[in-house]
């Protein structure tokens, strides 16, 4: 019974995990000259509705310029990967990219390959 | 004689409550270990707030103007050209950004605000690929 519950226990964490941007609907752009990156450690995304996600947590371009630059300074190569919904204007996505730019972390922008 | 003792059978049953733990301690450990997919991407390069002067930018830095569904490529004031996304790539890759010094890789994009995110990814990773760095415009 002990093993059982343990074992459910870390079932249930490591599914919470994975199923933190679960409910974020987001479609990529595509690009011709892309490359495949290594799972990233920190991500940020921009869905259909406009929403700003770090982590599978809603916040600001703001708030996330400054842990950015926490993180950049404690680490020269840290790299956030930043996903935008293709559909979205140039005000929708081009203060998170500044933001992004200025915290000095390195920033890599997903899409989809083009067929 | 002696008596012959019947053998007695004994119920031979195997106790399976340990084959649950290990099923699900091996779920686990391929959950953990299985790499996951990784996402397609690339790298942009931006010159950062605090180090303003890594950017050289004059007359002849290459700009690329994004407006509705035209790409409108210029490196001067009277050199300015209508072009399609293949041409820019040829014209950028024709620079050889990757044998230039970073202070001398300045791509200025300036984007209309109609322009959605799309056409502007195609745009800053033909940049970054062909080694630019990307400086914004503001207005």
């Amino acid at each position: 019974m002990g093993d059982i519950a343990f074992l459910l226990i870390i079932f249930f964490m490591l599914v919470s995990n994975f199923m933190k941007s679960a409910n974020i609907e987001i479609e990529r752009p595509r690009g011709a000259e892309l490359e495949q990156q290594e799972s990233s450690r920190c991500s940020v995304v921009i869905d259909k509705d406009r929403t700003l996600w770090f982590e599978g947590v809603q916040s600001t371009a703001s708030e996330i310029k400054g842990v950015l630059q926490d993180q950049a300074e404690r680490d020269h190569e840290f790299t956030v990967h930043v996903s935008i919904h293709r559909d979205l204007q140039k005000k929708d996505f081009m203060p998170l990219i500044q933001a992004v730019s200025e915290s000095g972390a390195k920033m890599i922008l997903t899409g989809e390959p083009e067929e | 004689m002696a008596r012959l003792r019947k053998k007695k059978t004994g119920d031979i049953s195997l106790d399976l409550t340990s084959f649950s733990d290990i099923a699900n301690l091996l779920i686990i450990f391929f959950i953990l270990t299985t790499s996951l997919a990784r996402p397609f991407g690339r790298q942009i390069e931006m010159p950062s707030s605090a180090k303003p002067e890594e950017q050289q930018q004059n007359d002849s830095t290459p700009t690329v103007r994004i407006t509705g569904d035209r790409l409108i490529f210029s490196t001067g004031e009277n050199n300015e050209k209508e072009i399609s996304m293949n041409e820019l790539r040829s014209e950028l890759w024709a620079r050889k950004f990757a044998e230039q010094p970073k202070n001398k890789r300045s791509v200025v994009v300036e984007t209309s605000p109609e322009v959605s995110y799309d056409r502007y990814y195609q745009v800053v990773t033909a940049v970054a690929a062909a080694g630019g760095v990307i400086a914004i415009l503001e207005e």
